[in-house]
């Protein structure tokens, strides 16, 4: 039997204290983040909305269960080894490096924007380095007293403490390092490693241990099966590193890496639903909401790591993942996953850990209500995010607008911002009761609570062996051994092999050396990193139809090969990014970044007034540089279109040929388009309210609400949005200009509206023009007509549709007008001669032409048109 | 995919290896279940640690402070 160890009161208050303190600090980041969802302009003088992500997420995982996770081993570890911790002046040091070195700093620099785009790894590098020494110091504070006895009679909890410990060294450089010297998806291998072993090797084992220490410890009788618990044990530690990948499931990784993935994660789930079985008959007797505080949080723990970890295997499949990935299913599995599985674990530990604290303020009432809250608010929150993310799929998967499936959002992301109220008072709560009530009250709750269980079955102890036999202690060598060389298959196996693979990948398909980014496009590159812009826009167009035809075609490993770190991202909050270069304007790009809404009203993407003096049209180099970098993305492949030849040495998938052979490099709806090009036809529908909804919605921002062209950003646009009471059009370019948009303006295509909308639309747009033919004497038409065939035809053409000699090679190239479809008022255009088009190639001719002759030439365009009733479709 | 046919058999092998050691070797098997009752052990040690202490700050707390219940209000 080992002696009892003296536990360090004062340490496992301070981690406590500590957790809870920035527990409370890291809701109020991802309160304010939620909220932000709903009114994008909500504490808008608060660093952005990419910013306080990260300090939210970093601040759960370091903060606050890395904090409570101390608490409890200063609690239990020398319980468990008998023995007490190394050095209590070393727990004095790794406190004040937790929580002065890591978790204030990594916050204050990631606030103030240094910080890595890589989930789960936000602090920068100079943080993780922090990280590092403290995790040395970690190991060296708790390890050395189990070691002291030897392995043989090392109860669950301990290997799970001691696979913690030693695992999180090795695993925290593959996400937090490696990915800043490993390019693009070969980068994302390695990221994907850390992002599920940081769950998987740091919080589930270390959750783990505090579930195995605090049933039997509650309940006053030993789990049900060692052997279970050790079953459980091994194969999380084989199977958690091999899941990585399947974060990237369907991306540029190599498909036998995600194979591999998607396997391990199936397999896990099989392991979890051992653990858990033991877990739950470890319980027996306890009812089915046990009345001891940590005892009940251990217990719903357990319920929430089952679900989550099934969710986790089921989502890895291929089918549901092309569905369900990048959604706010996600967000509600990690949330279930930290919130849910490990924070009631870690609460259930801490409670527990400050039971025994003889000095310990404890109210059980406070604790009691914290419990409800927090069980309910978790409950809505995963339950809402989980249907909100299957809603985005399915919308996604039908080719819907884009902005739709972020206005079908809406209702689940108000309800998610509910939740997180009652989260919020329960942690609130859960504080008060931890520092509140009467000093050592804690001490009596584990006795009272016990009276209400079913007593323990009368078996006897059994008389325990005094030495174990040589081949079992050989054993449990063989599996420290094996232990580590689980990781080492998992890092060559998810990590080292797809770099290789990806290598001879980029090596045959690689048109050439990639052009090195500019000084502007690289300082942008650093602006999208640290706003965060990449946990809303990926940067990969997956292997699935759906996103073929959204997108484009689907990303290869050598369209990142220079990204480093890379930014394929794991959510879609706005589109994929990755063919943005050429879709959209300059200037609608900057009035875009000064503020979303201004050209997309429904936009929830934060504003960035700072990198402006006060306009778009006055943009400072930040503006400059972001846009400089989107403009970067996706230049290569579409300067390699299409795809060379890939080197006769390569052997293609299956997958590498179907986005060499996508019919469409970009597919991005608003991109404009040539005119003509494979116009649908559309039907005749009248004026409705549901074409002015679709108006109001999508086009009132530019051309404003009754389409007089004063939007709010039309005076940043050039050219200018039409001042659609001055024109009037035949409905078969109207049906061109919504699906092709005009080429090279900021008006865009709407190739993602159905046909009966761009019908609704021409509606409307019809609607607004009150424009009509006058008449005009024969003479005044002759005048026009020789002033039309001397200036005005080698871009309008002979008979004005706008196909005059030079009008393939304009200077901008926006096309001339067709004045056989469009028909402009006389003031308009008299306006337009006399002061030209800004942004477009069409000059002011108001010092070479006079009055008469402009009005003269007005007439005569007038003249030229067809009519907008002869024939309604082109 | 070779890759995922090995790790399906190397789990399956490591849970059949754990279950014949199990099923086959009952002493190993005792030896497996003892860490649980060492520190069921442990923590009753633990618990009539903190009692005693409990007790005997109570027995001081009432001497030096004759006709109050002490502090601790379990």
């Amino acid at each position: 039997m080992q002696a009892q160890a003296p536990v360090n009161a004062l340490l496992v208050r301070a981690h406590g204290l500590a957790a809870l303190l920035t527990l409370l600090l890291s809701v109020a980041f991802g309160f304010i983040v939620s909220l932000q969802f709903i009114w994008p302009e909500f504490a808008a003088d608060l660093p952005g909305w990419g910013r306080l992500r990260y300090a939210h997420t970093q601040g759960i995982m370091l903060g606050w269960l890395g904090n409570a996770f101390l608490a409890f081993l200063y609690h239990a570890v020398p319980i468990l080894s008998g023995r007490p911790v190394t050095s209590a002046r070393l727990g004095l040091w790794l406190f004040a490096l937790w929580n002065c070195a890591v978790m204030l700093p990594g916050w204050l620099l990631v606030l103030a924007g240094q910080s890595q785009p890589l989930e789960w790894a936000e602090f920068p590098l100079a943080v993780d380095a922090v990280v590092m020494i403290a995790l040395v110091l970690a190991a060296v504070q708790f390890l050395p007293p189990f070691f002291r006895h030897g392995l043989e009679n090392l109860y669950v909890s301990s290997w799970y403490i001691i696979g913690a410990l030693v695992f999180t060294l090795f695993s925290y450089p593959m996400g937090n390092f490696v990915p800043e010297f490993v390019p693009g998806a070969a980068g994302a291998a390695f990221s994907g490693l850390w992002i599920h072993d940081a769950v998987g090797l740091f919080v589930t084992p270390l959750a783990l241990a505090i579930l195995y220490y605090v049933v039997p410890a509650s309940t006053g009788r030993p789990i049900f099966s060692h052997f279970l618990s050790m079953v459980g044990f091994w194969g999380l530690f084989f199977l958690y590193p091999l899941n990585g990948i399947h974060h990237y499931i369907l991306s540029a990784i190599p498909m036998a890496a995600q194979a591999t993935a998607i396997i391990a994660s199936f397999l896990l789930g099989v392991i979890v639903v051992i653990v858990v079985s033991n877990l739950i008959l470890s319980q027996r007797g306890a009812g089915w909401i046990p009345r001891e505080p940590a005892l009940r949080f251990a217990s719903m723990s357990v319920v929430f790591y089952l679900i989550v970890s099934l969710q986790g295997s089921v989502q890895a499949n291929m089918t549901l993942n092309g569905q369900v990935h990048f959604t706010d299913w996600v967000i509600g599995h990690s949330h279930l996953a930290m919130l849910g599985f490990a924070t009631f674990a870690a609460i259930s530990g801490l409670l527990h850990a400050w039971q025994k604290l003889p000095e310990a303020r404890y109210d059980a009432r406070a604790i009691d209500q914290s419990y409800w809250l927090l069980t309910l608010g978790i409950t809505v929150m995963v339950v809402d995010l989980t249907i909100a993310g299957l809603v985005q799929g399915q919308l996604w998967q039908s080719g819907t607008p884009w902005l739709e499936s972020v206005q079908a959002s809406r209702p689940y992301w108000i309800i998610r911002s509910a939740a997180a109220l009652p989260i919020a008072a329960g942690f609130i709560l859960l504080l008060t009761g931890l520092t509140r009530g009467p000093k050592g009250a804690g001490a009596g709750v584990i006795g009272k609570a016990r009276k209400s269980m079913l007593p323990p079955a009368a078996k006897p102890v059994p008389a325990l062996s005094a030495s174990p036999g040589k081949a079992l202690r050989d054993s449990y060598v063989v599996a420290s051994v094996a232990g580590i060389t689980f990781f080492i298959v998992s890092v060559s196996l998810l990590g080292l092999l797809p770099q290789r693979m990806l290598a001879e990948q980029v090596a045959s398909l690689q048109p050439g050396p990639l052009p090195v980014l500019t000084p502007a496009e690289r300082r942008g590159r650093l602006i999208y990193a640290r706003e965060g812009c990449a946990y809303c826009h990926t940067q990969q167009i997956r292997f699935t139809s759906a996103d073929m035809a959204r997108f484009g075609a689907p990303t290869l490993a050598w369209e990142g090969s220079r990204d480093i770190p890379h930014m394929l991202g794991t959510r879609r909050i706005g589109p994929d990014l990755s063919r943005t270069a050429g879709s959209r304007t300059s200037q609608w790009q900057l009035a875009h970044l000064y503020l979303p809404r201004s050209v997309v009203p429904q936009s929830i993407m934060p504003a960035y007034p700072e990198f402006f003096d006060g306009s778009p049209l006055r943009p400072l180099r930040p503006a400059t540089d972001v846009l400089a970098y989107l403009e970067s993305l996706g230049r290569d492949r579409e300067l390699a279109w299409p795809d060379a030849q890939p080197a006769a040495s390569a052997e293609l998938d299956q997958w590498t040929l179907m986005s060499l052979e996508a019919p469409v490099l970009n597919a991005h709806p608003g991109k404009t388009r040539q005119r003509g090009s494979a116009v649908p036809e559309l039907p005749q529908l009248p004026l409705s309210d549901s074409g002015r909804a679709l108006w109001q919605a999508n086009c009132s921002s530019c051309h404003g609400p009754e389409g007089e062209g004063n939007g709010q950003a039309a005076a940043w646009l050039q050219p200018p949005p039409v001042n659609l009471t001055e024109h009037k059009y035949h409905p078969g370019l109207l049906a061109d200009i919504l699906w092709n948009g005009v080429f090279s303006t900021s008006m865009p295509g709407w190739r993602d509206r159905s046909s009966e909308d761009l019908a609704s639309l021409v509606a409307v747009v019809r609607s607004f023009s009150d424009v009509e033919k006058q008449s005009a004497g024969a003479s005044t038409l002759a005048a026009g007509e020789r002033v039309y065939r001397l200036h005005c035809t080698e871009c309008h053409g002979e008979t004005g549709q706008g196909d005059g000699f030079a009008a393939g090679s304009l200077p901008i190239p926006v096309p001339p007008s067709d004045f056989t479809r469009e028909l402009l008022s006389l003031s308009e255009s008299m306006r337009i001669l006399r002061d030209g088009v800004a942004g477009t190639s069409m000059a002011p001719w108001g010092e070479r032409l006079n009055q008469d002759e402009m009005r003269a030439v007005s007439y005569y365009l007038q003249s030229l048109f067809v009519g907008a009733e002869s024939g309604y479709l082109q | 995919m070779i890759v995922s046919q090995l790790i399906l058999a190397a789990t399956l092998l490591l849970g059949l290896g754990f279950t014949a050691v199990y099923l086959f070797r009952p002493a190993w098997r005792q030896r497996i279940e003892q860490p649980k009752y060492l520190l069921q052990q442990q923590l009753q040690q633990l618990q009539q640690l903190q009692q005693l202490q409990h007790s005997a700050k109570s027995k001081t707390s009432r001497q030096n402070n004759p006709g109050v219940g002490g502090s601790h209000e379990s």
